[in-house]
Protein backbone atom coordinates (compact mmCIF):
# COMPACT_ATOMS: atom_id res chain seq x y z
CA UNK A 1 0.00 0.00 0.00
CA UNK A 2 2.82 2.39 0.96
CA UNK A 3 4.59 1.54 -2.29
CA UNK A 4 1.43 2.28 -4.24
CA UNK A 5 1.05 5.63 -2.47
CA UNK A 6 4.68 6.51 -3.13
CA UNK A 7 4.27 5.61 -6.81
CA UNK A 8 1.13 7.73 -7.10
CA UNK A 9 2.81 10.67 -5.36
CA UNK A 10 5.88 10.39 -7.57
CA UNK A 11 3.66 10.20 -10.64
CA UNK A 12 1.70 13.28 -9.58
CA UNK A 13 4.97 15.10 -8.88
CA UNK A 14 6.30 14.30 -12.31
CA UNK A 15 3.05 15.50 -13.86
CA UNK A 16 3.32 18.84 -12.02
CA UNK A 17 6.99 19.16 -12.88
CA UNK A 18 6.39 18.73 -16.62
CA UNK A 19 5.10 22.21 -17.45
CA UNK A 20 7.37 23.90 -14.89
CA UNK A 21 10.45 22.53 -16.64
CA UNK A 22 9.14 23.46 -20.05
CA UNK A 23 11.30 25.71 -22.15
CA UNK A 24 11.04 29.29 -23.34
CA UNK A 25 8.33 31.90 -23.31
CA UNK A 26 7.27 34.69 -25.61
CA UNK A 27 7.72 37.50 -23.06
CA UNK A 28 10.57 39.76 -24.21
CA UNK A 29 13.33 40.66 -21.77
CA UNK A 30 13.98 43.95 -23.56
CA UNK A 31 11.65 46.85 -24.46
CA UNK A 32 10.26 46.46 -27.95
CA UNK A 33 11.60 42.95 -28.31
CA UNK A 34 9.79 40.15 -30.09
CA UNK A 35 10.46 36.53 -29.32
CA UNK A 36 10.43 33.43 -31.45
CA UNK A 37 10.95 30.00 -29.95
CA UNK A 38 12.50 27.09 -31.80
CA UNK A 39 12.54 24.04 -29.57
CA UNK A 40 14.50 25.00 -26.47
CA UNK A 41 16.07 28.05 -28.12
CA UNK A 42 14.57 31.53 -27.82
CA UNK A 43 15.48 34.34 -30.21
CA UNK A 44 14.63 37.87 -29.08
CA UNK A 45 14.90 40.52 -31.76
CA UNK A 46 15.11 44.08 -30.46
CA UNK A 47 15.03 47.13 -32.74
CA UNK A 48 17.07 49.88 -31.06
CA UNK A 49 17.94 53.44 -32.21
CA UNK A 50 21.38 52.33 -33.39
CA UNK A 51 20.31 49.17 -35.20
CA UNK A 52 19.01 45.73 -34.26
CA UNK A 53 19.98 43.45 -31.40
CA UNK A 54 19.48 39.72 -31.13
CA UNK A 55 19.53 37.81 -27.84
CA UNK A 56 19.68 34.02 -27.74
CA UNK A 57 18.58 31.85 -24.85
CA UNK A 58 18.64 28.11 -24.41
CA UNK A 59 16.43 26.50 -21.81
CA UNK A 60 15.64 29.96 -20.42
CA UNK A 61 19.29 30.77 -19.84
CA UNK A 62 21.59 33.03 -21.81
CA UNK A 63 23.37 31.05 -24.52
CA UNK A 64 27.02 32.13 -24.78
CA UNK A 65 27.37 32.91 -28.49
CA UNK A 66 31.16 32.89 -28.66
CA UNK A 67 32.18 31.00 -31.80
CA UNK A 68 28.67 31.20 -33.26
CA UNK A 69 27.39 33.39 -36.07
CA UNK A 70 24.01 34.87 -37.00
CA UNK A 71 22.62 36.10 -40.30
CA UNK A 72 19.65 38.46 -40.35
CA UNK A 73 17.35 38.68 -43.37
CA UNK A 74 14.93 41.60 -43.70
CA UNK A 75 12.39 41.76 -46.50
CA UNK A 76 10.38 44.95 -46.87
CA UNK A 77 8.80 46.62 -49.88
CA UNK A 78 10.11 43.92 -52.18
CA UNK A 79 13.69 44.55 -51.10
CA UNK A 80 15.76 41.91 -49.33
CA UNK A 81 18.67 42.78 -47.07
CA UNK A 82 20.98 40.20 -45.56
CA UNK A 83 23.28 41.15 -42.70
CA UNK A 84 25.88 39.10 -40.90
CA UNK A 85 25.43 40.17 -37.28
CA UNK A 86 28.35 41.00 -35.02
CA UNK A 87 28.83 39.12 -31.75
CA UNK A 88 28.56 41.58 -28.87
CA UNK A 89 29.40 39.42 -25.88
CA UNK A 90 27.26 37.17 -23.75
CA UNK A 91 24.22 36.04 -25.68
CA UNK A 92 23.99 39.15 -27.87
CA UNK A 93 24.47 39.87 -31.56
CA UNK A 94 24.10 43.33 -33.11
CA UNK A 95 23.48 44.70 -36.59
CA UNK A 96 24.52 48.34 -36.36
CA UNK A 97 22.67 50.85 -38.47
CA UNK A 98 20.05 48.37 -39.66
CA UNK A 99 16.40 49.37 -39.56
CA UNK A 100 13.39 47.10 -39.66
CA UNK A 101 10.54 48.84 -41.48
CA UNK A 102 6.95 48.30 -40.36
CA UNK A 103 5.45 45.21 -41.96
CA UNK A 104 8.84 43.73 -42.76
CA UNK A 105 9.45 40.00 -42.70
CA UNK A 106 12.51 39.12 -40.70
CA UNK A 107 14.41 35.86 -40.38
CA UNK A 108 17.44 34.85 -38.35
CA UNK A 109 19.76 31.92 -38.92
CA UNK A 110 22.11 30.95 -36.10
CA UNK A 111 25.12 28.78 -36.89
CA UNK A 112 26.43 26.98 -33.84
CA UNK A 113 30.04 26.53 -32.76
CA UNK A 114 30.49 23.40 -34.86
CA UNK A 115 29.99 25.68 -37.93
CA UNK A 116 27.47 23.31 -39.49
CA UNK A 117 24.47 23.04 -37.12
CA UNK A 118 21.97 25.76 -37.96
CA UNK A 119 18.81 26.88 -36.19
CA UNK A 120 16.54 29.49 -37.69
CA UNK A 121 13.56 31.60 -36.68
CA UNK A 122 11.07 33.63 -38.71
CA UNK A 123 9.59 36.83 -37.30
CA UNK A 124 6.73 39.00 -38.45
CA UNK A 125 7.16 42.32 -36.59
CA UNK A 126 4.01 44.50 -36.42
CA UNK B 1 -37.88 -25.27 -43.16
CA UNK B 2 -38.03 -22.83 -46.03
CA UNK B 3 -37.28 -20.05 -43.60
CA UNK B 4 -34.15 -21.88 -42.39
CA UNK B 5 -32.82 -22.29 -45.96
CA UNK B 6 -33.63 -18.68 -46.68
CA UNK B 7 -31.68 -17.62 -43.57
CA UNK B 8 -28.70 -19.79 -44.58
CA UNK B 9 -28.72 -18.27 -48.07
CA UNK B 10 -28.89 -14.80 -46.58
CA UNK B 11 -25.99 -15.59 -44.30
CA UNK B 12 -23.92 -16.87 -47.24
CA UNK B 13 -24.58 -13.65 -49.15
CA UNK B 14 -23.73 -11.55 -46.09
CA UNK B 15 -20.55 -13.55 -45.48
CA UNK B 16 -19.52 -13.06 -49.11
CA UNK B 17 -20.26 -9.35 -48.89
CA UNK B 18 -18.22 -9.05 -45.69
CA UNK B 19 -15.32 -10.95 -47.30
CA UNK B 20 -15.38 -8.78 -50.44
CA UNK B 21 -15.60 -5.58 -48.40
CA UNK B 22 -12.73 -6.70 -46.15
CA UNK B 23 -10.64 -7.58 -49.20
CA UNK B 24 -11.36 -4.25 -50.82
CA UNK B 25 -10.56 -2.40 -47.60
CA UNK B 26 -7.39 -4.46 -47.27
CA UNK B 27 -6.35 -3.57 -50.80
CA UNK B 28 -6.98 0.10 -50.13
CA UNK B 29 -5.00 0.03 -46.91
CA UNK B 30 -2.20 -1.94 -48.59
CA UNK B 31 -2.08 0.51 -51.47
CA UNK B 32 -1.63 3.46 -49.14
CA UNK B 33 0.61 1.60 -46.71
CA UNK B 34 2.94 0.54 -49.52
CA UNK B 35 3.54 4.14 -50.47
CA UNK B 36 6.28 6.00 -48.69
CA UNK B 37 6.53 9.74 -48.71
CA UNK B 38 8.98 12.50 -47.94
CA UNK B 39 8.37 15.41 -45.62
CA UNK B 40 10.24 17.86 -43.44
CA UNK B 41 10.32 17.77 -39.65
CA UNK B 42 12.32 19.26 -36.82
CA UNK B 43 15.04 17.04 -35.39
CA UNK B 44 17.11 18.49 -32.50
CA UNK B 45 15.90 22.01 -33.46
CA UNK B 46 17.12 21.60 -37.04
CA UNK B 47 15.08 20.82 -40.11
CA UNK B 48 15.41 17.33 -41.55
CA UNK B 49 14.10 15.62 -44.66
CA UNK B 50 12.27 12.48 -43.62
CA UNK B 51 11.46 9.42 -45.75
CA UNK B 52 8.81 7.01 -44.56
CA UNK B 53 5.18 6.62 -43.60
CA UNK B 54 3.44 7.02 -40.27
CA UNK B 55 5.83 6.62 -37.37
CA UNK B 56 8.29 4.85 -39.67
CA UNK B 57 11.07 7.38 -40.04
CA UNK B 58 13.19 5.30 -42.41
CA UNK B 59 16.81 5.50 -43.56
CA UNK B 60 16.82 8.77 -45.47
CA UNK B 61 20.62 8.87 -45.87
CA UNK B 62 20.42 5.68 -47.95
CA UNK B 63 17.93 7.48 -50.21
CA UNK B 64 20.03 10.63 -50.66
CA UNK B 65 21.05 9.57 -54.21
CA UNK B 66 17.34 9.46 -55.09
CA UNK B 67 16.79 13.10 -54.10
CA UNK B 68 16.42 15.05 -57.32
CA UNK B 69 16.09 18.52 -55.84
CA UNK B 70 16.22 20.41 -52.58
CA UNK B 71 15.37 24.09 -52.43
CA UNK B 72 14.85 26.89 -49.94
CA UNK B 73 12.84 30.05 -50.50
CA UNK B 74 12.64 33.38 -48.69
CA UNK B 75 9.43 35.23 -47.81
CA UNK B 76 9.27 36.71 -51.33
CA UNK B 77 9.66 33.30 -52.95
CA UNK B 78 13.25 33.99 -53.94
CA UNK B 79 15.61 31.03 -53.98
CA UNK B 80 18.10 30.59 -51.13
CA UNK B 81 21.13 28.35 -51.73
CA UNK B 82 20.16 25.14 -49.93
CA UNK B 83 21.65 21.68 -49.64
CA UNK B 84 21.12 18.48 -47.71
CA UNK B 85 23.77 17.61 -45.16
CA UNK B 86 24.27 14.11 -43.81
CA UNK B 87 24.38 14.25 -40.01
CA UNK B 88 24.55 10.73 -38.61
CA UNK B 89 21.35 8.98 -39.69
CA UNK B 90 19.66 12.26 -40.69
CA UNK B 91 19.49 14.45 -43.77
CA UNK B 92 19.50 18.02 -42.47
CA UNK B 93 18.53 21.06 -44.47
CA UNK B 94 21.51 23.38 -44.82
CA UNK B 95 20.58 26.84 -46.12
CA UNK B 96 22.73 29.96 -46.47
CA UNK B 97 20.03 32.01 -44.73
CA UNK B 98 16.80 31.19 -42.92
CA UNK B 99 14.11 30.10 -45.41
CA UNK B 100 10.34 30.63 -45.21
CA UNK B 101 9.73 27.50 -47.22
CA UNK B 102 11.70 24.44 -48.27
CA UNK B 103 10.90 21.85 -50.92
CA UNK B 104 12.31 18.55 -52.16
CA UNK B 105 11.72 15.94 -54.85
CA UNK B 106 12.71 12.28 -54.66
CA UNK B 107 12.44 9.78 -57.50
CA UNK B 108 11.90 6.36 -56.01
CA UNK B 109 12.27 4.42 -59.23
CA UNK B 110 9.97 1.95 -60.93
CA UNK B 111 8.30 -0.75 -58.88
CA UNK B 112 6.28 -3.76 -60.00
CA UNK B 113 3.96 -5.98 -58.01
CA UNK B 114 4.34 -9.66 -58.86
CA UNK B 115 1.36 -12.04 -59.05
CA UNK B 116 2.61 -13.37 -55.71
CA UNK B 117 2.04 -9.94 -54.20
CA UNK B 118 5.67 -8.96 -53.84
CA UNK B 119 6.93 -5.49 -54.78
CA UNK B 120 10.20 -5.52 -56.73
CA UNK B 121 12.18 -2.54 -57.98
CA UNK B 122 11.89 -3.44 -61.66
CA UNK B 123 9.82 -2.27 -64.60
CA UNK B 124 7.18 -4.17 -66.55
CA UNK B 125 9.82 -4.91 -69.21
CA UNK B 126 11.58 -7.05 -66.58
CA UNK B 127 8.45 -8.37 -64.85
CA UNK B 128 6.01 -9.00 -67.72
CA UNK B 129 3.48 -10.79 -65.49
CA UNK B 130 3.35 -7.93 -63.00
CA UNK B 131 -0.10 -7.02 -61.66
CA UNK B 132 0.95 -3.41 -61.77
CA UNK B 133 4.10 -1.42 -62.51
CA UNK B 134 4.52 2.17 -61.43
CA UNK B 135 6.98 5.00 -61.37
CA UNK B 136 7.15 6.70 -58.00
CA UNK B 137 7.81 10.38 -57.42
CA UNK B 138 7.75 11.96 -53.96
CA UNK B 139 7.39 15.68 -53.41
CA UNK B 140 7.53 17.74 -50.22
CA UNK B 141 6.87 21.38 -49.35
CA UNK B 142 7.29 22.71 -45.83
CA UNK B 143 6.09 26.12 -44.69
CA UNK B 144 8.19 27.65 -41.92
CA UNK B 145 6.30 30.04 -39.67
CA UNK B 146 3.12 31.79 -40.72
CA UNK B 147 1.85 31.77 -44.30
CA UNK B 148 0.87 35.27 -45.38
CA UNK B 149 -0.13 34.83 -48.99
CA UNK B 150 -0.50 32.30 -51.76
CA UNK B 151 2.01 29.50 -51.72
CA UNK B 152 4.07 29.79 -54.92
CA UNK B 153 3.72 27.00 -57.45
CA UNK B 154 7.10 25.35 -57.73
CA UNK B 155 7.95 23.83 -61.12
CA UNK B 156 9.79 20.88 -59.56
CA UNK B 157 6.71 20.03 -57.50
CA UNK B 158 4.82 18.27 -60.28
CA UNK B 159 2.09 17.43 -57.75
CA UNK B 160 1.62 20.14 -55.14
CA UNK B 161 -0.81 20.84 -52.31
CA UNK B 162 -1.62 24.52 -51.74
CA UNK B 163 -3.86 26.20 -49.19
CA UNK B 164 -6.61 27.95 -51.16
CA UNK B 165 -6.80 31.04 -48.94
CA UNK B 166 -3.05 31.54 -48.76
CA UNK B 167 -3.00 31.14 -45.01
CA UNK B 168 -2.94 28.45 -42.37
CA UNK B 169 -5.10 28.25 -39.27
CA UNK B 170 -3.53 28.90 -35.88
CA UNK B 171 -5.33 26.12 -34.05
CA UNK B 172 -5.92 22.45 -34.63
CA UNK B 173 -9.45 21.37 -35.48
CA UNK B 174 -9.99 24.36 -37.75
CA UNK B 175 -10.96 23.73 -41.37
CA UNK B 176 -8.40 24.18 -44.11
CA UNK B 177 -9.32 24.15 -47.78
CA UNK B 178 -6.59 22.85 -50.03
CA UNK B 179 -6.16 22.45 -53.74
CA UNK B 180 -4.13 19.65 -55.29
CA UNK B 181 -2.45 20.63 -58.53
CA UNK B 182 -0.64 18.61 -61.18
CA UNK B 183 1.65 20.86 -63.22
CA UNK B 184 -0.41 23.78 -61.93
CA UNK B 185 -3.77 22.33 -62.93
CA UNK B 186 -6.42 21.07 -60.48
CA UNK B 187 -6.53 17.32 -60.03
CA UNK B 188 -9.76 15.44 -59.47
CA UNK B 189 -9.72 12.28 -57.39
CA UNK B 190 -6.40 12.84 -55.62
CA UNK B 191 -6.42 10.89 -52.35
CA UNK B 192 -5.72 13.28 -49.49
CA UNK B 193 -4.61 12.07 -46.08
CA UNK B 194 -4.97 14.62 -43.32
CA UNK B 195 -2.24 13.24 -41.10
CA UNK B 196 0.43 11.22 -42.90
CA UNK B 197 2.45 10.72 -39.72
CA UNK B 198 -0.17 9.83 -37.12
CA UNK B 199 -2.97 8.33 -39.20
CA UNK B 200 -1.54 7.00 -42.47
CA UNK B 201 -4.23 4.30 -42.80
CA UNK B 202 -7.13 6.73 -42.67
CA UNK B 203 -9.68 6.58 -45.47
CA UNK B 204 -8.44 9.24 -47.90
CA UNK B 205 -10.62 12.20 -48.83
CA UNK B 206 -10.83 12.70 -52.59
CA UNK B 207 -10.46 16.05 -54.29
CA UNK B 208 -13.34 17.38 -56.37
CA UNK B 209 -13.28 18.42 -60.02
CA UNK B 210 -11.73 21.75 -59.01
CA UNK B 211 -8.95 19.95 -57.13
CA UNK B 212 -10.30 21.16 -53.82
CA UNK B 213 -10.72 19.36 -50.57
CA UNK B 214 -11.49 20.69 -47.10
CA UNK B 215 -9.97 19.00 -44.08
CA UNK B 216 -9.72 19.77 -40.40
CA UNK B 217 -6.16 20.40 -39.24
CA UNK B 218 -5.33 17.59 -36.86
CA UNK B 219 -2.36 18.64 -34.78
CA UNK B 220 -1.24 21.53 -32.62
CA UNK B 221 2.25 20.67 -33.73
CA UNK B 222 3.58 19.13 -36.91
CA UNK B 223 1.00 18.57 -39.65
CA UNK B 224 1.95 16.51 -42.66
CA UNK B 225 -0.83 16.40 -45.23
CA UNK B 226 -0.35 13.99 -48.13
CA UNK B 227 -1.95 13.76 -51.56
CA UNK B 228 -1.55 10.74 -53.81
CA UNK B 229 -2.48 10.80 -57.47
CA UNK B 230 -1.86 8.35 -60.29
CA UNK B 231 -0.91 10.08 -63.50
CA UNK B 232 -0.38 8.67 -66.99
CA UNK B 233 2.82 6.84 -67.72
CA UNK B 234 5.58 8.32 -69.83
CA UNK B 235 7.21 4.93 -70.52
CA UNK B 236 4.46 2.38 -71.27
CA UNK B 237 6.92 -0.48 -71.70
CA UNK B 238 8.18 -0.02 -68.15
CA UNK B 239 5.30 1.36 -66.10
CA UNK B 240 1.50 1.49 -66.26
CA UNK B 241 1.27 4.80 -64.40
CA UNK B 242 3.19 7.36 -62.41
CA UNK B 243 2.32 7.59 -58.75
CA UNK B 244 2.82 11.11 -57.44
CA UNK B 245 2.88 11.52 -53.66
CA UNK B 246 3.07 15.08 -52.40
CA UNK B 247 3.18 16.37 -48.85
CA UNK B 248 2.51 19.80 -47.42
CA UNK B 249 3.82 20.20 -43.90
CA UNK B 250 3.68 23.00 -41.37
CA UNK B 251 3.74 23.49 -37.63
CA UNK B 252 1.03 25.05 -35.49
CA UNK B 253 2.90 26.46 -32.50
CA UNK B 254 2.02 25.27 -29.04
CA UNK B 255 0.86 27.63 -26.29
CA UNK B 256 3.44 29.67 -24.39
CA UNK B 257 4.84 27.70 -21.51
Amino acid sequence: MKQLLMTLLLGAGALMFGPAQAHGNYEPDHPGGIVQIVGDLSFELVPVPGGVELYVEEDNEDLPIEGMSAKLTVIAGGVKTETVMTPAGGNKFVAKGLKIPAGAKVAVLLTRKDKVSKVGANFAPK
Amino acid sequence: MFMQYQREDDMKIINKLVAVTALAAGLLVTTVANAHGIWFAQRATQLALIYGVGADDLDSVKRLPLVKSIAGYDAMGGAIPTRLRVAGPLLLVDSDSQPSMVAAVLFNGIWSKTPEGEWVKKGRDEVPKAITSEKNFKYAVHVIGALNGPLPLLPEQVLQIVPVDGKLPLEMGKPLTLRVLHRGKPVEGARVLTDWVNDPDAVPVKTGADGRVTINVRNQGLNVIAAIWDGPTDEPTKSDKIEHLATLSFVLPHAPE
